[in-house]
């Protein structure tokens, strides 16, 4: 399985902490967070991955190069300008013509990656998303019924149980519903119109909480959770 | 004897016709130079370096304060952070120094090829196209690999000629006055495009995204 992890995004919120860097070159103990994350899938067997950049793409770019240090090969999407995170993906289709893990690069969440696949495959979806029940309050929550979602929120918790955790099996068939250039964010656009359409989307349930930097107070929280040097 | 009012009038009338050229003339090279900003920031972060004489150096420094400012401050945007942009027209001691030991024709390109990198992007404003100071600036801005937006006036002067830029917005117009609204009109567009491109939800369709 191919990995596409989104790192194309402004990270305003930490920009008092990081000035002028890529929020997800963040040092995490001793390297960029975004290094975590490459490790992390290595870890679970996946080293074919696609970086999505856009933001000061010039800096990941020359982090990580083809990914041969860390043993995994790299390729990149470039965006020249904000497209949101479904745009994003739109925009990295090329790469995927197989069922693929989408993995945002300011988040971590040590998962059986294998397993969700073939729960999303299993169950014959067009999108598979992670649906954590410890909240951490940064990826808008899910309603759910059975494993099927039905609605998203990005405004509170409300009646739902589970949280977005950042992690996603997209079939490629999901980006037909997205024009080629257009912004458009996953949770406002394009999975509330596929719930509209009646298209598959279901969510992988884990109790795990997931760590992220996209506040100077979560960065905080993922140096200590984290692997040490 | 004409009136004072007759003047104006005319003034203005000058005015609306040389924005109509605009019409015709402009969008195409003010869209790009939109795009080069966004290109600027975006991918690098790089800065905006701006340069001109006169009432050049004070629209030099107008555009430096809506890229670090804003342009829109109506909070139309979420998150419009700051931009990264400087004028070389306000150290005096800097522009003294080299007018008074290099020369005068050295004020601008000496500060750029002191200040700029391959991931910059400088502005040259000349209204005749003609200003050696700006030229020179134009001319290392090439040497060294910066992108360059000219912003000129009547036929474009040199910076035309020779190709001194890489993005030429040339005012279609002959009166100074008239050539540097259509330069104050051409950066507010820039900004503009540049801010709803990065910092709005919709973002916009351009030539370069079909």
């Amino acid at each position: 399985m191919k990995a596409l992890i989104l790192a194309a995004g402004f990270g305003i919120r930490l920009r008092e902490v990081i000035h002028g860097r890529p929020k997800h070159l963040a040092n995490v103990n001793g390297k960029p967070f975004l290094q975590h994350v490459i490790e992390l899938l290595h870890k679970h067997n996946i080293s074919d991955i696609v970086i999505a950049v856009g933001y000061l793409s010039e800096r990941i770019v020359a982090e990580f190069g083809d990914g041969a240090p860390l043993g995994v090969s790299i390729n990149y999407s470039v965006d020249d300008r904000p497209l949101g995170t479904a745009g994003t993906i739109k925009h990295a289709e090329k790469y995927f013509t197989q069922d693929f893990l989408v993995i945002n690069g300011d988040t971590y969440i040590d998962i059986d990656f294998q397993a969700l696949l073939q729960f999303h495959k299993k169950n014959q979806a067009e999108v598979t998303i992670v649906a954590t029940s410890k909240f951490h309050g940064k990826g808008g929550s899910i309603q759910v019924k059975g494993n099927r979602v039905t609605a998203f929120s990005n405004t509170g918790v409300g009646t739902s149980k589970f949280e977005n955790a950042g992690v996603y099996i997209f079939s490629p068939s999901a980006l037909k519903r997205i024009n080629k250039y257009e912004r458009v964010s996953l949770e406002n656009n394009l999975f509330p119109k596929m719930i509209t359409a009646g298209r598959p989307i279901f969510a992988f349930k884990v109790d795990k909480p997931y760590i992220d930097i996209g506040t100077p107070q979560h960065l905080q929280e993922a140096i200590k959770k984290l692997p040490p040097k | 004897m004409n009136t004072a009012k007759t003047r104006i009038k005319n003034q203005i009338k000058s005015s609306i016709q040389a924005y109509e050229k605009m019409l015709t003339h402009c969008v195409d090279s003010i869209e790009q130079a939109g795009l080069a900003l966004v290109e600027t920031y975006y991918k690098d972060g790089g800065t905006v370096f701006t340069f001109g004489n006169g009432g050049s150096a004070a629209d030099a420094q107008h555009i430096a304060d809506e890229l670090m400012c804003m342009l829109r401050n109506d909070h139309t945007y979420e998150s419009r952070f700051p931009l990264s942009a400087h004028a070389l027209t306000t150290d005096s001691s800097v522009l003294t120094a080299i007018a008074n030991d290099l020369g005068y024709d050295y004020v601008f390109s000496r500060q750029i090829e002191a200040l700029a990198q391959p991931k910059d992007l400088v502005i040259g404003i000349s209204t005749s196209g003609n200003s050696e100071n700006v030229i020179k600036a134009l001319e290392i801005a090439k040497q060294r690999g910066v992108k360059s937006i000219g912003m000129t006036g009547r036929d474009g002067g040199k910076i035309a000629k020779h190709q001194l830029a890489d993005i030429l917005i040339n005012i279609p117009a002959q009166d100074v006055g008239i050539i540097q609204q259509g330069h104050v009109l051409a950066f507010h567009s820039m900004c503009d495009i540049m801010e709803e491109i990065l910092f709005s939800d919709k973002g916009l369709r351009t030539s370069s995204s079909a």
